[in-house]
């Protein structure tokens, strides 16, 4: 019992410093995430990009800070680092309308539309893969239990069309993830005026000129070239420097800010 | 006697004549030799038909030649009297395999005919590579059945300029093709342009010869600077009529019409694969001598044109201004001119669009941007400026466009401050603009997460997807246990329904032995009533005619033997012992069927 005493004491100690710390850091990044929104306010857009980007660096990825960053780099004219970071925030934050609305409203600035796509392709455009998977997880739960209770509770009829109208609902999600298993895999260019090159050198002929916030699906990676397909099914091969992929991690943005 | 004497004597002549006319032919016998076809693919089979005149039988023996297998097909005789003049032929055909490409001789066949050794002449024979048609010489395209042949108009060129190119594959008439794939080019030195998804289809006299023509226009450009070989290939399927001409040999040549060959024949598919002449081009690189700065790589010959609208406008109203850049050449290369760096305007990224008119090489670009005035000082749109390369000049050519004039009004204290490019906004953070940007900040950070992942990789997807998984895998073996079991349960009703029945059959088989009738019958009724109540789910006490009659087959000799136990119940009838054992036996039959 002596022994106890002091034992907890010392657990209590090491629970409030670790209690403390947290909310230091989480008052650190209040501060700075405030000081970028105020950076943004004053016009000095290059400077709350750069904020936001230590944030994510420090802190990792969220929706909000990536929408702040799109803003920043939008209102800086760096359309297409705005345009990624709007797709991000969207990967996070899918149903934010804030984001969605920043987006699109940028991209008709640019002159970036997107061409209409077939019925089905637009129903399984409605949701991204993530939700596609989500979505297809509920229902494949849902069929277990159901199958379940019906095993169990043989009179129950009603289990039997149950299970079957979430399986049937299952198969759907699946292709629905499927097909958006592409699109998730996408990036998106960055840099102003990119040419695509038949080849991956510096001297090769070009194939025209894809625009800055294009989305493109990346194919292969070769001596710093990326060789890319745009939604128009054109292909070549970008400058490494000229793209980037919207899956990322906060250590990426270390990354960067280490080399800058 | 006089009539028989005559047609005898006439028989006689006629075969003394015919004796001596064959005698007289059969000192005439020659040989010859023809090649049905005289180049074929590795891969193909060649004949030679060896036709002896004057002889009715023949021994050929084909010569030996390195590369070449000779095998015997089909022969075929011939017997004409024509004016009391006899004659004879019989012809061989070999059929030709080559194991190597190449030119060869085929050497004489040697024909031993009567007691005569006859020799054919030496024929010349060509072996191509697997399914490669060459591409045709100035002579062999005049006799081919298929070519394909490439014209362009200018054999020097820079590299990136646009060449329009006629692609023709010519197709003998009548000649069918099951697929037929766009040409490609073979070579690095050039790409072409993407093809219509039809060619035009058109029929042409060629050197007297009627083709159906496919003709493909497109452009091509050199990507390297050099002497380079322009060449095209196209993959096809071509059915290829296998002609019966052996079988109608003999047969009137009115048969070997096109017409009923069209019957007639049959086809087989041949994948071949055509291969135009090269056209030699020369590509240059573009001179660097008076290369303008804002040149992207147009090359061609092209106007330029700008208008914009509205032009009465108030300060920050934005002005839509478009270039227009039509003409020929290579349109991918043609980019929006850069509006010019001048004070007072604010650009916003400009929006293309082509209209082809007449090629993928001809047309006009249209390029839209959007433009703002900050400052009512302004009164004309700056000129802007286009330049490209002339392959036919062989210059550099700059294209400026007048000033459009602008009335801008607005007064001084909604001028806003004139727009701040990217690059400045780095080097003086402190001249900011004061113009706003359009857009919703939040507040507050959210939560943290250290990568943008898919779902299928998180750890709580996975967990909630194998207990799932394991849940239905429980319970698919808690099902196939249960089947098994209930399978077993079956099984053992029915050994014990069997064992039940052959305790009450011996029962009964006690009654018969005492001579106890009444036993017997009564016995009888509560083992059909057992039996009929198990088999029909239904209390067997309550079992009655009518249950037995709707529940076993009809004319059931059960029925009547249940309807006897009945009246036996009501009025006592004896039944002797054979009876009884009849209807044991029956009953035993009956109930076994039954279980």
């Amino acid at each position: 019992m002596k022994l106890r005493l002091p034992t907890l004491t010392l657990l209590v100690l090491v629970l409030l410093q670790t209690c403390s710390a947290i909310a230091g850091n989480n008052h650190k990044i209040n501060d700075t995430f405030q000081e970028a929104a105020e950076f943004f306010n004053q016009g000095r857009y290059d400077t709350a990009a750069s904020e936001y980007r230590k944030i994510i660096a420090q802190n990792g990825l969220s929706a909000e800070v990536l929408h702040n960053l799109g803003n920043s780099y939008a209102a800086a004219e760096q359309n297409g680092l705005a345009i990624l970071s709007y797709l991000r925030a969207q990967r996070l934050a899918p149903t934010d309308a804030d984001i969605s609305g920043e987006l699109t409203s940028l991209r008709k600035k640019m002159g970036l539309f997107e061409e209409e796509a077939p019925l089905l392709q637009t129903l399984v455009n409605f949701f991204d893969m993530n939700q596609w998977l989500l979505i297809a997880l509920c229902c494949y739960m849902l069929t277990t239990l159901a199958l379940l209770l019906h095993f169990f509770f043989r009179r129950a009829k009603w289990l039997r069309p149950c299970s079957l109208v979430t399986t049937a609902a299952l198969c759907v999600c699946l292709f629905g993830a499927w097909q958006q298993y592409i699109p998730w895999q996408s990036g998106v260019i960055t840099a102003p005026q990119t040419t695509l090159l038949m080849s991956p050198f510096e001297s090769a002929a070009s194939l025209g000129i894809i625009p800055e916030g294009s989305v493109v699906f990346d194919v292969k990676y070769h001596n710093g070239y990326h060789y890319v397909q745009d939604g128009r099914g054109r292909a070549g091969w970008v400058k490494g420097n000229s793209y980037e992929k919207i899956n990322t991690s906060s250590a990426s943005y270390a990354a960067e800010n280490g080399a800058d | 006697m006089k009539r028989h004497s005559l047609a005898t004597v006439t028989v006689l002549v006629l075969l003394v004549l015919a004796a001596s006319t064959m005698a007289n032919a059969s000192d005439d016998i020659s040989a010859s030799a023809t090649l049905t076809r005289s180049e074929i693919a590795i891969n193909e089979t060649g004949s030679i038909d060896i036709t002896v005149n004057g002889a009715r039988s023949a021994r050929i023996t084909p010569p030996q030649i390195d590369g070449l297998l000779f095998s015997q097909g089909g022969q075929s005789s011939r017997m004409q009297i024509i004016n009391g003049n006899y004659s004879s032929s019989i012809t061989t055909t070999f059929y030709i395999q080559a194991e190597k490409e190449g030119s060869y001789t085929i050497p004489p066949f040697i024909i031993n005919a009567g007691k005569k050794e006859l020799t054919t002449e030496s024929l010349p024979f060509t072996v191509t590579a697997k399914n490669a048609i060459k591409p045709p010489t100035e002579e062999s395209q005049d006799n081919a059945a298929v070519f394909l042949t490439i014209s362009s108009v200018k054999p020097n060129i820079y590299v990136g300029e646009l060449v329009p190119l006629t692609i023709k594959a010519y197709f003998k008439e009548g000649m069918r093709a099951e697929s037929i794939e766009p040409p490609m080019l073979s070579g690095e030195a050039f790409v072409l342009s993407p093809f219509e998804p039809q060619p035009q289809q058109t029929s042409e006299l060629y050197q007297g010869r009627r083709y159906s023509v496919l003709t493909w226009q497109t452009t091509a450009s050199a990507i390297k600077e050099g002497e380079h070989k322009l060449m095209l290939q196209l993959n096809a399927t071509l059915l290829v009529p296998q002609r019966r001409q052996r079988q109608m040999r003999n047969i009137d040549p009115f048969f070997d019409d096109d017409f009923f060959s069209n019957f007639l024949d049959s086809y087989q598919k041949k994948k071949v694969t055509l291969e135009s002449r090269a056209l030699q081009i020369t590509a240059r690189s573009l001179p660097k001598q008076g290369r303008p700065d804002n040149f992207t790589g147009a090359i061609g010959n092209f106007d330029f044109t700008v208008s914009a609208s509205p032009t009465k406008i108030s300060v920050g109203d934005p002005v839509t201004v478009t270039m227009t850049i039509s003409g020929e050449g290579n349109f991918d290369r043609v980019t929006c001119p850069p509006f010019p760096e001048e004070e007072g305007w604010k650009t916003y990224t400009p929006t293309s669009d082509f209209k082809e008119e007449g090629g993928h090489h001809q047309g006009k670009k249209v390029f839209e941007q959007a433009v703002v005035a900050d400052s009512d000082d302004i009164d004309h749109l700056p000129a802007l400026q286009f330049s490209f390369f002339d392959p036919e000049k062989e210059a550099y050519i700059t294209k400026t466009t007048a000033p459009v004039a602008l009335t801008v009004s607005g007064s001084s204290s909604t001028v806003k401050p004139p727009a701040i490019k990217r690059q400045q906004v780095q080097a003086q953070p402190q001249n900011q603009p004061e113009e706003k940007p359009d857009a919703t900040i939040k507040l507050e950070t959210g939560k943290f997460q250290d990568k943008i992942i898919s779902l299928y990789r998180t750890p709580w997807f996975l967990a909630a997807v194998i207990i799932c998984t394991l849940i239905l895998l429980c319970l698919l073996f808690a099902v196939l246990v249960q089947r098994q079991r209930n399978k077993n349960s079956a099984a053992l009703t029915l050994k014990r329904q069997k064992r039940l029945l052959t305790e009450q059959l011996e029962g009964l088989q006690q009654y018969i032995d005492n001579n106890d009738s009444n036993g017997f019958m009564e016995n009888s009724r509560r083992i059909l009533q057992q039996a009929v109540g198990r088999y029909a789910r239904i209390e067997p006490s309550t079992v009655t005619l009518a249950d037995l009659r709707a529940h076993l087959p009809a004319q059931s000799p059960l029925c009547a033997l249940f309807e006897a136990t009945e009246q036996h119940a009501f009025a006592k009838m004896n039944l002797s012992t054979e009876e009884m054992r009849h209807s044991y036996s029956m009953l035993r039959e009956e109930l076994e069927k039954i279980i």
